[in-house]
Order: C-alpha cells, then sequence, then structure tokens
C-alpha cells in the first residue's frame, strides 16, 4: 500500500508524515524463470504503471562481439528502438497500437547502465501490457527485417542530429570523451556514433537480444490499483511463461585512470562562449552521493548559491550557469557550466575558482545546506505521486541498494548531511584533476581558454 | 580455392542459401519452446470519477477552491490575480507586463531576493511567480507542515513588492543577452516567425519586441503594475493537498484573505490569421523545423475535445498517422508534434516536425497530403477508440498530481469552467462517432488556411521547395527577423 493515510491537519498528525509515507512494502519476488517482480499497491486512482528494467545500457556496447574485438556503440539504444518493431504474433506497430487501444501511453530509456521500457494506462490495461512485453521478451528478433533496422538507425540518427543541434546537449559528448580514461565504457554516447550506426548489422542486434533480453537480466516494476497478488498471478500467466534464459554475460567493468584534463576547445556553431569543468566522483549507491548532491546544490540553486550569486546576482559576469552531478554503476561526475554573453571565458573561470577556494578552505554553513536537504525532502515526496516515476525508482532502489523499498533510507541519507560531510567531499572530489573545457562559435575562437588543444565529439 | 570452400560454395548454390552444416545444427539443438500470448479484448474507454471540490470565498471576495488528498503529505497552493487590461495591451503597458514579470519576487520591503529564495527553499518549497496578460500566478508545491511559512514568503513577495534598482539592469542585461542569442536559436526563429506570419501587427498576441526596448526600463511603472492589479484584478485561489477543508481555508485566508479585487479581463481582440509560406534562412544548420498552423477554436467552443480527438489522430500520438509515416515508414524524423491551443478568443492547431536539411519538401508533401485526407474525412472507429481512451486516461493521470491540479482547478474556474463541465466534456468525447471527428476536420483544417513556417538552411531547402512545385511567400534572414516588430 502506498504511504500512509495520516490523520488531518488539526487533529493528530504523525512525528514525520513525509517519512511514513516513503516507508513503502511492496511484494518482491523472482519468478522461476529468473525475472525479479516487484509490485506496490496504489489506490489513488484506477491506474497503473509498469517499468521493465534490462540490466543492460551503452556501457556494455563495446564489450567484444563475434568478429570484432570492440562492440558498436550506441547499440543498446538502437536496440530499444527494435523493441517496438514487432514479433510474428503482433508484427510492427501493435505494440503501440493495443496499449493505444486501452488509453496506454508508453515509453523507453537507455543510459549507459540499463534499459528502461516503460508503461502507463488504465488499469484494464495491466494486462494486455504484460502480455506484449513477454511477447517481446520471447520472440523479438523473429520479425526483424533488415528494412525495419535501416529504418530505426535513420531515426536514431535524426534523434542524434537533434543533440548535434544543440547547444546544451552536444558539448556533453565531449565532456564524457574527456573525463572518462581510455577504455571506459562511459566515454562513449549512449546514441552511438554516426559510423558504427551507419554499420551496424542486424544480427549483432539479434544477438544482444539473446544475450541480454531474458527474464534471469530483467526487473519488472508495477504500481497500481491492483490487488498486489492478483498481480502477481498476472505477471505469473504471462512473463513467468518467457522460458528461462542463460545468464547473461558478465557486465561492462570500471576502468581506473585519469582523464584528459586540459584545457580543451570544441569548436561548434553555437550562441555565447560556455565553460565545463568535470571531476570525476563516485558511482550511484556510494556513501558520499549524497554530501555531492547538497554540494552541487550549494554551488548553484538559484539566488543566494554561491556561484550563481558570484556569476549572476552580484556581478554580471555570466548568462547562465548550472552544477549537476551524474552517477552510475561505473562512477560519476561532478559538472560545472558557465555561459558567458560574447565575452572572453578565463574572468569566469577565474570566479569559479576563488569561489572553489572559498568552499574548500571553509566549507559551507549549515543554513546552506539545511537549504539544500530540505529541496531533497521535496523531490523525494512528490516522486510518489507519478506512478511511472515511482516504478523506475524502486527498480533503480533494487539494483543500487538490493531493497526496492529504499526511499526513506534513501532520503535519511540525505537528510544525516552535514556541513562538515559537505566540506570534506568537495576536499576530497573537486581537487586539480580536473576536465577543462571551451566550447566556442568558429568565430568566438578569441574567447576560448589560453593553450587549449581542439576537441572533436565521438 | 581450396578444395573445402569450393565444395562449400558448391553445395550453397545447390541446397539455396543454407549450408549442410546448419540445418544438422537445427535438426540437433531443438528451438525453445516459448509461448504465445494473447490479449485479452480491449474494454470500452471509461471517464474517471472526478473528485469533489468545495468552493468557498475570502474575506476579501476571491474565489477558493479547496481539494482534499491524504495520500501524500504535500499541499499545492495556487492563485491568479486577472490584469483586466492584459488581454489587449500593447506598447509600453505591454513591456510594463514583461518587466514585471522578470521583477515579481527579486525582493519586498524586509528582505532581498536572496534571502527570499533561501528562505522558500529551506522549508522545501517548488514555488513560482509569473506576471503575464493574463495576471499574477503565484504556485507552491510544499511538504505537509512547510505551507503556512512558504505561502507568508511568497504573499510578502507579492504584497510587499519592492524591486531593486540593480534587478532592473540585471533584467536589461538579460533582455539584451536573450535578443543577441535570437539569430543563432533555431526554434526561437521559428517560433517567431509563426507568430509574425499569422498575427497582425497591431495586435497584443505579436511578440514584436526588439533589441532596442531593453533600455529606459523603470522599475516603479511594474511596482506600479502590480499594485493596480492586485487592487482591482479578481482573485482566485485554489489548495490542493493532504490539509483538510478548515485548515486550507484558514491558511489562504490568513495570506491572501485580503485579495478585494472584482474585474476581470477584457476580452481578446479577434484577428484573422495570416496564411502562405514562410522560409527563415538560419546558414549552417543541418536540421530543419517545419510547422503548419490552421485555425483553431477558441476555448468555449464545444468542439474542443472534438479537436483534441482530431490532433490525436493525426500527429499527436505514437500510433498518429503522420507518426507512424514520417517515423516508422520514412525514418524521416525522431518524433512529430501536434497540439491544439485554445485561447478565449481564438485558437490554432499545429503540426511540427524537425527534419534533416535535404528532407524539407519530402516532409511537407506527406504532410499536405495526410492533412488533405483528414480534411476529407475518414476518421476510423479505432482512430477514435484510441483518442477516447486516451483522453481518459489523460484526466485520470492529472488527478494524481497535486503540483498540477491546483493551477488547473484556478485555471477552470477563470475562464468559467469547472471540473464538472470537463467532466461533461470528457462523456461527449467517449460518445462522439467518427462523423463527429470529420466534421471539426472539415472545420479546421481546411487547405487554404494554412500558415507553414520553415527553419533551416535557405541554400539547401529552397532549391528542394521550388523543384516541389511550393511557393515562397517570404524569405527572411535570421538577423531581419530578429530586429523586426
Amino acid at each position: 500500500m502506498l504511504g500512509v493515510v495520516f490523520a488531518l491537519t488539526g487533529l493528530t498528525l504523525a512525528a514525520d508524515p513525509a517519512m511514513d509515507a516513503l516507508r513503502l512494502a511492496p511484494l518482491w519476488t523472482t519468478l522461476d524463470n529468473g525475472l525479479t517482480v516487484v509490485i506496490l499497491e496504489d489506490h489513488r486512482a484506477p491506474v497503473m504503471a509498469l517499468s521493465l528494467r534490462y540490466e543492460v545500457g551503452a556501457a556494455e556496447d563495446t564489450q567484444p562481439v563475434a568478429g570484432r574485438a570492440v562492440g558498436r556503440t550506441g547499440k543498446a539504444h538502437l536496440f530499444e528502438h527494435l523493441m517496438f518493431e514487432g514479433t510474428p504474433d503482433y508484427p510492427s506497430g501493435e505494440y503501440d497500437r493495443r496499449l493505444a487501444d486501452l488509453g496506454a501511453d508508453n515509453n523507453a530509456w537507455t543510459d549507459h547502465d540499463a534499459t528502461v521500457y516503460q508503461v502507463q494506462g488504465p488499469i484494464d490495461a495491466l494486462e494486455t501490457a504484460l502480455a506484449l512485453e513477454a511477447d517481446r521478451m520471447a520472440w523479438l528478433g523473429e520479425a526483424l527485417g533488415e528494412d525495419v533496422v535501416k529504418n530505426q538507425i535513420d531515426v536514431v540518427l535524426n534523434e542524434r542530429l537533434g543533440d548535434e543541434m544543440s547547444d546544451y546537449v552536444y558539448p556533453y559528448y565531449s565532456l564524457d570523451w574527456l573525463l572518462w580514461p581510455e577504455g571506459h565504457p562511459y566515454r562513449w554516447p549512449v546514441l552511438g556514433t554516426r559510423a558504427d550506426l551507419n554499420s551496424m548489422p542486424r544480427d549483432e542486434l539479434v544477438a544482444h537480444h539473446q544475450r541480454w533480453g531474458g527474464p534471469a537480466n530483467a526487473t519488472l516494476v508495477l504500481v497500481g490499483d491492483f490487488e498486489a497478488e492478483a498481480a502477481l498471478a498476472l505477471v505469473q500467466a504471462t512473463l513467468g511463461r518467457v522460458p528461462r534464459s542463460p545468464a547473461p554475460p558478465p557486465r561492462a567493468l570500471d576502468v581506473v585512470g585519469p582523464g584528459l584534463i586540459g584545457p580543451w576547445l570544441m569548436v561548434e556553431d553555437l550562441a555565447f562562449p560556455q565553460l565545463h569543468l568535470a571531476w570525476r566522483t563516485v558511482p550511484r549507491g556510494h556513501p558520499d552521493e549524497p554530501a555531492l548532491d547538497v554540494l552541487a546544490m550549494v554551488m548553484s540553486y538559484g539566488r543566494g548559491t554561491r556561484l550563481d550569486d558570484a556569476l549572476l546576482y552580484r556581478r554580471a559576469v555570466a548568462t547562465d550557469v548550472s552544477v549537476s552531478t551524474a552517477n552510475g554503476r561505473l562512477g560519476g561526475g561532478f559538472y560545472v557550466f558557465v555561459q558567458r554573453a560574447d565575452k572572453p571565458l578565463a574572468p569566469a573561470l577565474r570566479v569559479v575558482e576563488r569561489e572553489l577556494e572559498r568552499l574548500l578552505a571553509d566549507g559551507p554553513s549549515e543554513d546552506e545546506v539545511r537549504r539544500a536537504v530540505a529541496s531533497w525532502r521535496v523531490f523525494f515526496i512528490s516522486g510518489l505521486e507519478d506512478p511511472e516515476l515511482l516504478a523506475d525508482t524502486l527498480g533503480e532502489c533494487l539494483r543500487v541498494y538490493g531493497d526496492p523499498s529504499c526511499l526513506a533510507a534513501e532520503l535519511g541519507r540525505y537528510e544525516a548531511v552535514t556541513a562538515a560531510d559537505v566540506h570534506r567531499v568537495a576536499r576530497t572530489y573537486l581537487n586539480e584533476d580536473r576536465v577543462l573545457l571551451s566550447v566556442v562559435a568558429p568565430e568566438d575562437a578569441r574567447f576560448a581558454l589560453p593553450e587549449s588543444a581542439t576537441v572533436s565529439p565521438p | 580455392m581450396s578444395p573445402a570452400r569450393t565444395f562449400a560454395v558448391l553445395t550453397l548454390g545447390l541446397m539455396g542459401l543454407a549450408g549442410p552444416w546448419a540445418r544438422a545444427e537445427e535438426a540437433v539443438v531443438p528451438a525453445p519452446e516459448r509461448p504465445r500470448f494473447v490479449l485479452p479484448a480491449p474494454s470500452a474507454p471509461r471517464a474517471p470519477r472526478l473528485p469533489e471540490v468545495k468552493s468557498s470565498t475570502l474575506s476579501g471576495g476571491a474565489k477558493a477552491l479547496i481539494l482534499t488528498r491524504p495520500e501524500i503529505p504535500l499541499v499545492a497552493v495556487s492563485a491568479r490575480v486577472v490584469w483586466p487590461e492584459g488581454a489587449t495591451a500593447t506598447g509600453e503597458a505591454q513591456r510594463d507586463g514583461w518587466l514585471l514579470n522578470a521583477l515579481v519576487g527579486t525582493g519586498t520591503k524586509v528582505r532581498d531576493g536572496g534571502d527570499l529564495e533561501a528562505a522558500l527553499d529551506s522549508v522545501g518549497a517548488f514555488w513560482g511567480l509569473t506576471f503575464g496578460a493574463e495576471g499574477l500566478a503565484i504556485e507552491l508545491e510544499v511538504p505537509l507542515g512547510g505551507e503556512d511559512a512558504a505561502l507568508a514568503l511568497l504573499a510578502e513577495a507579492v504584497l510587499q513588492a519592492d524591486f531593486r534598482r540593480r534587478e532592473v539592469r540585471r533584467v536589461s542585461r538579460d533582455w539584451r543577452d536573450g535578443y543577441a542569442v535570437l539569430p543563432y536559436d533555431i526554434r526561437e526563429l521559428h517560433d517567431r516567425a509563426v507568430n509574425h506570419l499569422l498575427v497582425p501587427a497591431d495586435h497584443p498576441h505579436r511578440a514584436w519586441d526588439v533589441a532596442g526596448d531593453q533600455r529606459g526600463l523603470r522599475a516603479g511603472r511594474a511596482e506600479a503594475l502590480l499594485a493596480d492589479v492586485l487592487r482591482r484584478g479578481q482573485a482566485t485561489v485554489s489548495v490542493v493537498g493532504a490539509l483538510g477543508e478548515a485548515a486550507a481555508l484558514a491558511l489562504v485566508e490568513r495570506h491572501l484573505g485580503g485579495l478585494s479585487g472584482r474585474e476581470g479581463a477584457a476580452p481578446t481582440p479577434v484577428y484573422e490569421p495570416g496564411v502562405g509560406t514562410w522560409l527563415v534562412d538560419r546558414p549552417g544548420f543541418a536540421s530543419a523545423m517545419i510547422s503548419v498552423s490552421s485555425p483553431g477554436l477558441s476555448r468555449y467552443d464545444p468542439d474542443v475535445p472534438l479537436a483534441q480527438a482530431l490532433i490525436d489522430t493525426l500527429a499527436a500520438t505514437f500510433t498518429s498517422r503522420l507518426m507512424t509515416e514520417l517515423r516508422e515508414v520514412r525514418g524521416l524524423t525522431y518524433g512529430v508534434n501536434g497540439w491544439i491551443w485554445s485561447g478565449d478568443a481564438q485558437g490554432r492547431l499545429v503540426v511540427a516536425v524537425d527534419v534533416p536539411e535535404g528532407k524539407v519538401a519530402e516532409a511537407m508533401g506527406v504532410i499536405e497530403a495526410f492533412l488533405n485526407v483528414a480534411f476529407a474525412g475518414g476518421v476510423t472507429a479505432e482512430e477514435l477508440r484510441r483518442a477516447q481512451a486516451g483522453a481518459a486516461q489523460r484526466t485520470a493521470q492529472r488527478l494524481l498530481l497535486t503540483g498540477s491540479m491546483a493551477p488547473w482547478l484556478v485555471e477552470l474556474e477563470r475562464r468559467g469552467l469547472s471540473l464538472a463541465q470537463h467532466e461533461e466534456d470528457l462523456r461527449r468525447l467517449l460518445a462522439a462517432t467518427p462523423a463527429d471527428i470529420d466534421r471539426v476536420a472539415a472545420r479546421l483544417l481546411t487547405p487554404e488556411r494554412r500558415a507553414w513556417v520553415v527553419a533551416g538552411d535557405r541554400e539547401v531547402i529552397e532549391p528542394q521547395l521550388e523543384q516541389a512545385g511550393r511557393p515562397i511567400d517570404r524569405i527572411v534572414g535570421a538577423e531581419v527577423l530578429a530586429e523586426e516588430r
């Protein structure tokens, strides 16, 4: 049952209703065919969300395949597209149409660590969604023609073109290339290189499904207006009948080593010069992750935060600033982004460095940390409202902590962060091994950091 | 060639494509037993049951709507104060409105913007303060327990606003930077061209601002406008979430109860939208943006739900005709967008797509052919059922989110609509027939009333359109468009 219905204001309140609401108790089991199943009842509305997570992502793309020492990039993501292209019983387009007939919506995403398929719709769509997922888990590849593969390669090339045209996405292709060491699977873009996409053979994609697409490599999460045991019976009658798959191959491994510090220059047709700084940090679930997330918000989260005040509000040094973190299975990054309007980037770097020096010397105040932690609290609680988001989160909880009901404990980790913790992680991770990247338009080369070597995104 | 290889090639030739070893493997390794999966028969779409909203009036006269939902410990508050002349404002008055939007929340008589944001963040609030032609909007979503402190701060930001001169300088600088970016930003260029093609130059919806307009901004004018709107404009407030009715009413009474204006919004003037084809020249861009707009419907038109079903069928969903043709059949795009916009006086139906620059004429040809087919009628029962089921589900989904329910209730109320009206619209859509959708298509998709805008590299696009026999009414450079009122 989702959350706890607590007494309304004016009557008796639980000590911490947010924590109570986050203490979820999903049904959690593993079927005979190896499929992990997590089911959470949510009776707020007659809807359901399904998340089917396969433990394979772009990190596995470069693993050796038959005849190649290095696999082609973009495979996991392209395969995600092909999962919608039909089976012998439900040919191309049927998956979408059958769900849409019931008012259900579907989507999918791939990152370096996982490929996730989502369905959200009325509760009446649950059985259909499960049967369609079972069908494509068992039968995908049988009806996959060369023409379909070629078509979806074109679609993905158009998706990549959208990234290439974006001032705010394409620089991260270069940044990841520089941040991760030679041979690290996170260096390559999830969408793949144009060369690899254009040469992707159908058989390699079918083999990808056979290696990674079986029930023993997947986790199904259901959130919705059903009784958990009844939903489990439907799962048994559908995905539970897919034959057990062989154990998947070993997953991609971390590669230890320095990134390419720079300074680097990427020349792109963009409006304003950009400065990027990036550091390697910790994998998802590491004890330092919450303090790093809080550190990012202390540095940039609106007025009254350090870089925003120094670059945007107290002085007009920049037109845009952000600080973000990203943590995956094999490691994490800490990113600072500054944009200037037609001016050299070096003065902006000096302001960032001065603020960093202050932070490393004195650490943040308790007030700054409290502000950031309070914002995390509302992220967690509002995340309970959307069944689709919640289903993905439970799957992620299971992978990271081995427990799908990790939300209360996870918020507890953020609320335990102190100013001393933030100071410590700043000193530990924001060291001199940072990547420095200027991104400027061809006519703005003079604005780049001096003595930069040129980098081209993969 | 070795003897073994010669044998293999001969054998392959005799046996078709498969070698004998492959057949032997098939014989000894049986295909795994794989079950088939039969889908249940689809059920008819059902309208979700909409919750009961309690309505009340605050002491100053503002309407208050309360929806109690105890399941998630969140509270959302939404408030709107009408700018009576907003829909007709042009020139200086319109610019004052833009300035007020940029300044609201940047300072009060007791604290500056940094302290205000820090205090709101420290109670875990998601919040927003905006101002536009329709008036002032206050949005808040906060964990239960933080609502009183957060709403007090937002009320202070509005009722005791004090805009510093340095903030005006910042706004001026931001606007100047925004204009500098415009010629590079293909999406902004495209949207500006759509606006200039459709809307007459003297209409308030015309986005006529240019780089020179950031000069001479004065905080005092924005403060005066805010005070005037708070004094005269009709206010509507909603509270959604884990507060009981009495506690919710007390909360908004305490902080916003003094809002006492009575004036509603002046109607937006109606205009005849432009038609034709414009090409915005953005050299060196490998991708092109295409959109086609047709006149749509006022939000009060009873056909609005049917128009939504029409656009769902055409372009707004994964199973829509244009998504299937442009993406799944031709691989021309990552996705197709389709939507209807309905204002108080009139509306718009839009289909938009990004394609590689060399595929513009092909994509336009496909879109035009599909619009013409839809104009002639022929929506199928299957397509209608999908649109009906999708509409029912979208409503159910919307009900789940506290932060989106609160502004929705206010918007419905402000427009003289209600959740009950929405439920009625949904029921009417669920009872509609394909002939009803065809009637709306004939009303909205008239070929002569379409407005096309293409943004991309002229050198690549113009020859394609010439070859396809598509006349271009205007070719405009990015720099020229950016400076054009």
